[in-house]
């Protein structure tokens, strides 16, 4: 696991220096854009390796991942994205309505009705605070409200 | 004197109808979050930072702070009531307060830490109150040397207090910094990092980074445990401590605000470092240790006391120098950035509102807390038993609506939920986030710090060490740097010793 978080670091380090680079980098007498992203991507290069070459010491290994709470997990940000596709198109009241109903029936594993209410009342104190008290502007999407 | 006209004119503004409300809801949601699992301050924090940007910068602060130290009062209870600490600077309070609970002394330990906590936060208002202002007058010294040197050293102090390997948490800040890179450029105008995207320009707000890496990722990491929270059950009774558990808690109260309050006041410390040393303190003076951690009514009174009296503490670096000392200060730094409002020395005199009516409205805070917490403690002990999948959901919706609202783009909500899913992988992989929030808010400061700096000095960086403050921060930055490589060359001396055949 460390290992594998080193390489994702030492890469990041890397995909910064090369757009650095494209910028201005300037000396030290006049640091331009590019000066204090380049020494960012220096000390992440840096640190990177300290991940990458495990010490002797520590060799504990990470609790195993179940596949079933990564399911869960998976399925929530999932519906989280799909929120975000539809938004514009449904509108806030429709998506966080149906984000809703799914996080209640399908995780929470609540009967219909009670969830139907529920995720009603969430969405529509949402939408009185963002929208209406603090003058938010959700999108409308095919209802129009 | 002038003290006197100046608290006036601060109990003028706390006591405004509006900012009297805000400081009620911010106290009271810093309870709740301080009893409800699954979210800490900073989280709360980030989601109701689009609710006060709507508000006066005042009382958008007056709300906030009150998040933040509503939350330690909260945070006591469910320590003491189901042994899980609501925030980690509770985590003392476990030992002997739910031992005490255990044997059947819930009501006193609830009763002495809630009165230490108004005791321990009282007192570090008045001490933030003196302090502040002479600090201001001190920092009116420095320049842009002198803030890069501060910054490093909070970077560094935070980097070793948090838990974990400091490796990581050092990344994390790195990290941090690059992110607040993305964006144009202040000093030439030139787009870095933001691959053509107009959502980027700007740069990645605050509010979308502290809500994926708080709000989401929390929500996702908690659906994995299956946790099922026992709440003691048995009745609370006698909240009020007896005059025997009075005696035996003055000592630590009054040292318990010396010690939050002064170890609140060092960047990268705050609440956590102060409980802990009140509690290792009480332990060594005692006549009596070994009663520790079977519900000795000094180990609440002490940490409990240390923990409130932090966050007086706390204030003091971001509401005179404009440096936060944790997270959560980082994150009300970038508030008062939103509104407008560059924190620095001069803050207590461009704007007293803000200095004064903060801290004025952090003692109105205090005894809405005292009258929240102590009567109402059976509401709180109900919220308890609210489950975890009724109060997800409700998380989500206020991040999805909460980052959509700020600039009315959806775009927002997309960097939102990326940083969700990266949070989720830092949590994996024992990463910190805090951190990254913090160098997140503090980067493009500390990058014009240093440029400034460099241009002033030609390009010599010998000007952070030829001015003696600067000098003196970042050696001590340095200094605090190399206590893990040494003791780490010491413990494989010390393990080479061990192995080699005696002489």
């Amino acid at each position: 696991m460390n290992r594998i978080s080193g390489i994702v670091v030492f890469f990041l380090g890397a995909a910064i220096f090369w757009q650095a680079m494209s910028l201005r980098v300037g000396t030290f007498r006049a640091p331009g854009p590019g000066f204090f992203p380049c020494l960012i991507a220096g000390i992440l290069i840096a640190l990177s390796f300290f991940l990458i070459i495990p010490s002797p010491k520590e060799k504990k290994k990470s609790p195993p991942l179940s596949f079933q709470s990564l399911q869960k997990v998976l399925v929530v940000y999932g519906a989280l994205l799909a929120y975000f596709f539809t938004l514009e198109v449904l509108g806030f009241a429709i998506a966080g309505f149906l984000l809703m109903m799914f996080l209640f029936v399908v995780i929470d594993r609540q009967k219909i009705k009670v969830a139907t209410v529920t995720a009603f009342i969430f969405v529509m104190l949402a939408y009185v605070l963002f929208n209406i008290l603090l003058k938010g502007q959700l999108p409308q999407g095919v209802l129009g409200i | 004197m002038e003290l006197l006209h100046h608290l006036q004119f601060g109990f003028s503004v706390a006591l405004a109808p509006m900012n009297l409300l805000f400081c009620f809801a911010g106290v009271l949601i810093g309870t709740l979050v301080g009893v409800l699992p699954g979210l800490g301050p900073p989280a709360t924090i980030s989601l109701l930072m689009p609710i006060s940007f709507g508000l006066p910068a005042e009382t958008a602060l007056i709300m906030l702070a009150g998040i933040y130290y509503g939350a330690q009062y909260g945070g006591s209870t469910t320590s003491i009531l189901i042994n899980i600490p609501g925030e980690a600077s509770s985590v003392m309070t476990c030992l002997d307060g739910y031992q005490m609970a255990r044997q059947g002394r819930a009501g006193p330990a609830l009763g002495i830490s809630a009165f230490g906590s108004f005791i321990g936060g009282t007192a570090s208002i008045v001490g933030l109150m003196l302090l502040a202002p002479f600090l201001a007058r001190f920092a009116l010294k420095f320049g842009p040397p002198e803030y890069f040197g501060l910054m490093f050293l909070g970077m560094v102090v935070l980097t070793f207090l948090s838990k974990g390997s400091t490796i990581k948490s050092f990344i994390s800040i790195v990290t941090g910094l690059f992110i607040g890179t993305i964006g144009i450029d202040l000093v030439d105008g030139v787009q870095r990092f933001t691959l053509g995207a107009p959502v980027l320009m700007d740069g990645i707000g605050l509010v979308p980074v502290g809500m994926g890496l708080f709000g989401i990722a929390e929500v996702l990491t908690n659906l994995e445990e299956k946790k099922v929270r026992e709440v003691f059950k048995s009745e609370i009774k006698g909240l009020l401590p007896t005059r025997k558990d009075w005696a035996e808690s003055v000592g630590p109260i009054l040292r318990g605000s010396m010690i939050g309050f002064f170890l609140g006041i060092l960047p990268g410390g705050g609440a956590i470092l102060g409980a802990f040393t009140s509690y290792a303190v009480e332990k060594r003076l005692s006549r009596q240790p070994e009663t520790f951690g079977k519900g000795a009514i000094q180990g609440v009174a002490g940490p409990e006391t240390a923990n409130n009296a932090a966050t007086g503490g706390a204030m003091i670096p971001l509401l005179s120098l404009g440096i936060p000392s944790n997270v959560s200060m980082a994150l009300l730094l970038g508030v008062m950035l939103i509104h407008g409002v560059r924190p620095n020395a001069f803050l207590i005199r461009e704007h007293p509102q803000i200095f004064w009516g903060v801290i004025c409205s952090m003692y109105v805070g205090n005894v809405l807390l005292i009258i929240l917490n102590l009567p109402l403690i059976g509401v709180w002990v109900r919220l308890l038993k609210v489950r975890y999948g009724v109060l997800f959901p409700m998380i989500l919706i206020f991040c999805l609506v909460g980052s959509y609202t700020i600039n009315s783009n959806e775009y927002e909500v997309l960097i939102m939920l990326i940083f969700g899913a990266v949070g989720y992988v830092m949590r994996k992989a024992e990463f910190p986030q805090a951190p990254l929030v913090f160098a997140l808010v503090l980067g493009p400061i500390m990058e014009n710090a240093l440029r400034q700096s460099l241009l002033h000095s030609r390009g010599k960086f010998s000007i952070f060490f030829t001015r003696p403050i600067s000098l003196i921060l970042i050696v001590a930055g340095i200094m605090i740097l190399l206590i893990p490589l040494l003791s780490r060359v010491r413990g494989q001396r010390a393990k080479m010793m061990a192995e080699a055949p005696d002489e």
